[in-house]
């Protein structure tokens, strides 16, 4: 770190004390990133004269895991800024564009042969997917009791995660942290979901049988490619790269922390409407019934062991039927919004 | 809302406003569509609150946070940021509502042991912490006099805002204990042997002082308070990160980009005044506690001549005090 001119040390020591303390209103909404234009320079300049009340926004800052990809400044500019490493990033940028833009041409034509309305997934780039871990938009409507899932799937009478293209599923692979050791990652998920004809015959309990192709409902996973929203009103939601929760109000194009009552770093996102439920390092569950307004800390028992392991993935069908996944593989399943759960 | 529930919203305000003292009420004259809003998002009839205690309390948020002649777009930016919900339970647990209390507890009661804990960094006094900020908020609030939650305007979250008055008073509690520390055990930790700060008014160039002023005020508030807690403060990146929201690395190249502009930025405005560039940097890089120690030890030195030089008269960074010593 390069060293601070003394002169400047000594302008701010001398603006130092003297000065009426912010209240703690205006503190804590500068934390919650919430502190409006007419605050914003007095209360940092505050913090610049006043030590004690320094001292106390590093108090109140919520706890995060910041550190694990700290690296030194220096030492990575060294290599990156060697023109061929530039120019070899930018041509692999590109490419893994259009192979992203030549898959999903491909999904589209092959998956629902004929079908006239099937979905359209966007698939994004490997730079979209990197700013966006985990993106799930709100779905307006309730889903269909049967999800729908690929005519090749429908065939072999094998249920399977519905509506997820072989683009939509490029896009969810992405999305995930590369190097976040996830023992069950989606397609684990995934497998265990299909393995398990009962729990899809829980949204259809009439036949008991795998669902059929139904292109137009969207599919009860979590994790679902990004899309655009179908309205100009609905919010995007997403895990930021630090594991914090953020929504958008314009299709993403600017991006707003919400506040939440976990500090640890959130891995799971499943929304569906208004019902939102996050899930995070050791267990951490929230559910929320009103888009974020207010939340609910839920803690998965079964047989009186509460889950304890890090929740990579959660999956809601509906309000009441929902699944969450734990790194260390445990599938655990509700049926009634999440008061009572039992452990795969 | 309150009263008759065929009435509209801006018809309740209005009538809220007739009842109401016009000069308090100012400052959110022309937001009854906002206000209404506000009411409706607020939940606050479910604590049997009315639309003229709601906009009353918007008023006296209005009324701290703002000048007073504030304008309309300021106004509307505030009371966007404002969490209605959360002031709402805050004023319905001040005026004793049952069920207010009841929400409050449900969903603030852990998260205040977190809170405890995560500040003092120790679990039984995280404990005593969140106890005794619950027992002030529940106590004061029934009986005894004013809540300290009559004073949350709803400006950050209520969980956000017991969090930081909550630290608050972790601070207040150290300082105390630290003033009752006697000055005997403080020599044994070998207090009384620390330097005092060094004086202010260092013999600088005034044209270095006017163009670090300059450079400063071109900066923006945020790149101020990154510099000064982070050189000044001794906050940790870890810590900047936190409270800024940003990641660590973020953090630390921003603060380099800082420094390195500020010090360039600085040379200029020495330049303009009319430094060579060889003098400005000299300037820049003379460190005026050691230029301090310079003149001490001159004066030192010099202590039998009749007259001293004024430290003004220095050059800065003529001599290093390695050059004297």
């Amino acid at each position: 770190m390069p060293e601070l001119p003394e002169v400047v040390r000594r302008h701010f020591s001398r603006a130092m004390g003297g000065e009426d303390h912010p209240d703690a209103g205006l503190l804590t909404a500068l934390i919650e990133g919430t502190l409006t234009q007419t605050h914003r320079a007095a209360v940092f300049d505050h913090l610049v004269a006043c030590s004690e009340c320094n001292r106390l926004v590093a108090l109140i800052a919520p706890e995060r895991e910041v550190t694990s990809a700290v690296q030194p400044v220096e030492a990575r500019r060294r290599w990156f800024t060697w023109t061929p490493v530039r120019w070899a990033a930018v041509g692999a940028a590109l490419a893994v564009v259009i192979i992203a833009v030549v898959i999903g041409r491909i999904d589209r034509q092959t998956v629902v042969p004929g079908a006239p309305s099937a979905r359209v997934e966007q698939v994004p780039t490997a730079s979209m997917s990197a700013q966006l871990p985990v993106l799930v938009q709100p779905r307006t409507s309730r889903p269909s009791s049967k999800p729908a899932q690929p005519a090749s799937h429908a065939r072999q009478g094998v249920p399977s995660q519905p509506a997820l293209s072989r683009g939509a599923a490029l896009a969810a692979a992405q999305s995930r942290p590369a190097a976040s050791g996830d023992v069950l990652g989606e397609n684990a998920f995934q497998t265990s979901m299909m393995s398990d004809p009962s729990a899809w015959a829980e949204l259809s309990p009439s036949t008991g049988e795998p669902p059929t192709v139904k292109p137009e409902p969207a599919p009860a996973a979590s994790v679902t490619a990004p899309a655009l929203p179908t309205g100009p009103t609905e919010p995007m939601w997403s895990l930021s790269e630090a594991g914090m929760l953020q929504k958008s109000n314009d299709r993403g194009h600017t991006w707003a922390a919400v506040a939440v009552p976990s500090r640890v770093p959130l891995h799971a996102l499943s929304v569906l409407g208004q019902e939102i439920w996050i899930g995070g390092d050791q267990g951490t569950l929230y559910h929320s019934t009103d888009a974020g307004q207010s939340w609910t800390a839920v803690v998965p028992t079964a047989n009186g062991v509460p889950v304890s392991a890090d929740i990579m993935r959660i999956a809601f069908a509906d309000q009441r039927h929902g699944w969450i996944a734990t790194r260390n593989g445990e599938i655990w399943k509700t049926r009634d919004s999440g008061a009572t759960w039992s452990l795969k | 809302m309150s009263g008759n529930s065929n009435s509209s919203p801006d018809d309740e305000l209005a009538a809220g406003l007739a009842t109401g003292n016009n000069v308090r009420l100012n400052p959110l004259a022309g937001l009854h569509t906002l206000i209404a809003d506000l009411f409706t998002t607020s939940e606050a009839t479910r604590f049997g609150l009315s639309i003229e205690l709601f906009t009353g309390m918007l008023v006296e948020v209005a009324a701290k946070y703002l000048p007073p002649d504030a304008g309309a777009e300021a106004v509307r930016e505030l009371l966007a940021t404002i969490h209605v919900k959360d002031l709402v339970l805050a004023r319905a647990c001040v005026a004793g509502n049952e069920a207010a209390w009841e929400v409050f507890l449900s969903r603030y009661r852990e998260s205040l042991y977190d809170a405890g804990m995560a500040i003092a960094k120790d679990h039984s006094l995280g404990r005593e912490l969140a106890d005794s900020l619950y027992a002030d908020l529940w106590g004061a609030g029934s009986a005894h006099g004013a809540s300290p939650l009559s004073s949350y305007m709803g400006y950050g979250s209520l969980e956000g805002w017991l969090r930081t008055i909550m630290a608050r008073s972790f601070i207040d509690r150290y300082r105390s204990q630290r003033r009752l520390v006697s000055l005997e055990e403080e020599s044994q930790q070998g207090r009384e042997l620390v330097s005092p700060p060094p004086a202010p008014g260092a013999a600088v160039d005034p044209r270095l002082e006017e163009a670090t002023d300059e450079a400063l005020g071109m900066l923006d508030a945020e790149d101020r308070f990154l510099l000064a807690s982070f050189f000044l403060h001794d906050r940790t990146l870890g810590e900047l990160a936190r409270i800024l929201r940003l990641h660590e690395s973020t953090v630390s190249r921003r603060i380099h980009k800082i420094t390195a502009g500020l010090r360039k930025q600085i040379v200029r405005g020495m330049m303009r005044r009319g430094m060579s560039r060889r003098q400005a940097d000299e300037a820049l890089e003379s460190d005026v506690r050691d230029l301090q120690i310079n003149v001490r030890a001159r004066l030192q030195e010099n202590l039998q001549e009749t007259q001293i030089r004024p430290s003004s008269q220095q050059r800065p960074g003529a001599q290093k005090p390695q050059d004297d010593e």
